[in-house]
């Protein structure tokens, strides 16, 4: 089981290896927040930490794998113990190391105690049915600002595919503006996608999702 | 044509700038040969005209009499005839606007500021010409949709000669020996798609479209063609041309209040009629923009002139927009190399309708309203350095 740090209600990974075990187990993708030391002047590839969106951290909630904990807490109370732990020592002149190694085993045991009280931020309800549809058919979902909706869906690895869709997750009784579709269908059509519109259906508990192509273009 | 740009005054031949040159000048000269045109068709930026005065040479006496007689005989302002008349679709669910029945009107509308759209046509009422055209008849110019067939068409043949010309460079190479596996990859490709293509071609040659249909029978009476195509007003532009303008009449609706009523039964109908007024009174031309996901688009002059130059959306005055919504709007409007506008109008209810019973109550109702205005455009730091 993997422990997944918390800060201010979003989850950032510091750790290459749960973010390979999250991409080939769950197609979660997240984004690299953090700059490559070595490449500082572009900001196309992003380096460590990696920000996982409110609906992939709630997504990983609800697997039961995963362990949260509240990295602000921990790294203060951390940092409490060692002035508590420093004072002693002075006194007797002791090395710090082996003082490090105690509060380090300190603070790891007590993670599981605090994961229930970490608070995440809450994704809207009704894009999170629409995106865990969607990571549930096996689809990489990317959040989709730049292309002016919510999910960009990917049919595969992020590294390896163009995403295919343009999403926009609704209520199921929402109206939409036709102006709205003409805009959004027009938009994923010249970058050679697909819109999709999904919402959950109350009744059926499921999911619906359609796409929309824009014919006759160009 | 070429002496009054000074670009074209330079004697200078070079390999570079010559291929620029050649582009721009194909580009001036057929925009100037169209735009030469459309200046003389499209003189009135208005369905309207004022009385001009007789030219007045103050040595002249005759002249100094016949100023004041038309000075004194008719009024300097424009006199208000309804000459133009349409009716609304009264079914429960009928179209919104007005639709012009009249094809002599309905040119006049389109050809004197560009108001509404042909009913069976992209933008200008041109469905009779082409019909005309088609049965081998004299159809006219010709019109915008013909010109966009045939440039795809054009499009069409210039990608399917570039593919057999890769083809051939490729059956060259193979024959030479000097294919690499990449190559050869893409010839089995071509190939088979060629070969696919020939089928749909032999397919699409059985079925090929005769120029004369059966239906077209149907069309003709009395051995003319029917008039079928009408002109649709928007809501908008219907009230502009019958209040502001006072030319347009509409069967069934006598009074002001009526007609807003029937156009405008929604606060938000109300503040896109504030907002298309605001910009005709400013001189634009202002079209409808569902092309592009916003409410308006405005031309300095109109469609055949130039492209819009700006996409306007009318927004409330409270709230604001939801960005994924604003970025994908600016995406698209930017593609077509527009700035995106966002108008607010700072009252949202209607006025009450039936307090407006003349003109000047409609020029009051709407003095109580304001608009705000915002453009802006997207900025891509690497992309946009010039």
């Amino acid at each position: 089981m993997f422990t997944l740090p918390v800060i201010s209600g979003t989850v950032y990974i510091y750790d290459v290896e749960v973010i390979k075990y999250l991409r080939e187990k769950y197609n979660i993708g997240g984004v690299l927040s953090g700059i490559l030391p070595q490449y500082p002047q572009q900001n196309k590839f992003g380096g460590l930490p990696l920000k996982l969106s409110p609906e992939e951290a709630l997504y990983l909630l609800e697997t039961n794998e995963f362990e949260f904990f509240d990295d602000t807490e921990t790294h203060l109370d951390e940092y409490k113990e060692k002035v508590d732990e420093d004072k002693p020592d002075t006194k007797n002149g002791q090395s710090s190391t082996t003082s490090n190694n105690k509060v380090e085993l300190a603070v790891l045991s007590k993670i599981p105690k605090r994961s229930s009280a970490v608070k995440l931020k809450e994704p809207v309800n009704s894009r999170y049915a629409v995106y865990k549809y969607l990571v549930q058919k096996g689809y990489f979902v990317l959040p989709g600002l730049r292309f002016g909706c919510h999910y960009m869906a990917y049919p595969g690895d992020i590294m390896r595919y163009h995403s295919h869709y343009n999403v926009l997750g609704l209520d199921y009784d929402e109206g939409i503006d036709l102006l709205t579709m003409v805009s959004g269908g027009r938009l994923a059509t010249s970058v050679k996608k697909c819109w999709v519109i999904g919402a959950k259906n109350p009744e059926t508990e499921e999911t619906e999702a359609f796409s929309i192509e824009w014919s006759g273009f160009g | 044509m070429v002496s009054d740009d000074p670009f074209f005054n330079s004697t200078d031949s070079g390999s570079g700038p010559g291929i620029q040159l050649d582009g721009r000048f194909l580009k001036t000269t057929t925009n100037k040969g169209y735009n030469k045109r459309a200046k003389d068709v499209y003189v009135l930026p208005l369905p309207f005209s004022l009385n001009s005065l007789p030219a007045l040479i103050p040595h002249n006496p005759l002249s100094v009499f016949m100023y004041t007689v038309a000075l004194l005989s008719k009024p300097l302002r424009f006199t208000t005839q309804k000459r133009h008349k349409a009716y609304i679709d009264s079914t429960s669910q009928g179209t919104p606007g007005a639709f012009v029945p009249d094809l002599q009107s309905a040119m006049e509308l389109w050809q004197q500021g560009f108001f509404g759209k042909g009913t069976l046509s992209r933008s200008e009422p041109s469905w009779f010409g082409r019909t005309s055209r088609r049965l081998g008849l004299d159809g006219g110019e010709l019109t915008l949709e013909e010109i966009t067939e045939a440039r795809r068409a054009k499009r069409r043949k210039f990608k399917k000669e570039r593919e057999q010309q890769q083809l051939l460079e490729l059956k060259q190479k193979q024959k030479e020996g000097v294919l690499n596996p990449a190559d050869a990859n893409l010839l089995d490709k071509n190939e088979k798609k060629q070969i696919e293509d020939n089928e749909n071609n032999a397919a699409d040659s059985d079925a090929v479209v005769t120029k004369v249909r059966k239906e077209d029978t149907d069309l003709i009476k009395d051995g003319v063609i029917e008039k079928l195509e009408t002109l649709h007003l928007h809501p908008c532009e219907a009230v502009f041309l019958c209040v502001c303008l006072g030319v347009l009449e509409i069967d069934g609706i006598e009074t002001i209040q009526q007609l807003l009523q029937t156009f405008f039964p929604e606060d938000s109908d109300w503040q896109k009629y504030v907002v298309y007024h605001y910009f005709r009174s400013l001189g634009w031309c202002v079209r409808d923009g569902i092309k592009f996901g916003v409410d308006w688009l405005i031309y300095k002059q109109g469609p055949p002139f130039q492209h819009a130059e700006f996409a306007v959306s009318v927004q409330p005055s409270s709230g604001r927009p939801d960005w994924w919504w604003l970025h994908a709007n600016m995406r698209v409007v930017n593609n077509a190399k527009k700035a995106m506008t966002l108008v607010y109008v700072t009252k949202e209810e209607r006025p009450d309708y039936t307090k407006i019973s003349n003109v000047a109550a409609f020029r009051k109702a709407l003095s109580q309203y304001t608009v705000k205005i915002l453009t802006f455009s997207r900025f891509t730091p690497s992309r946009c350095r010039d």
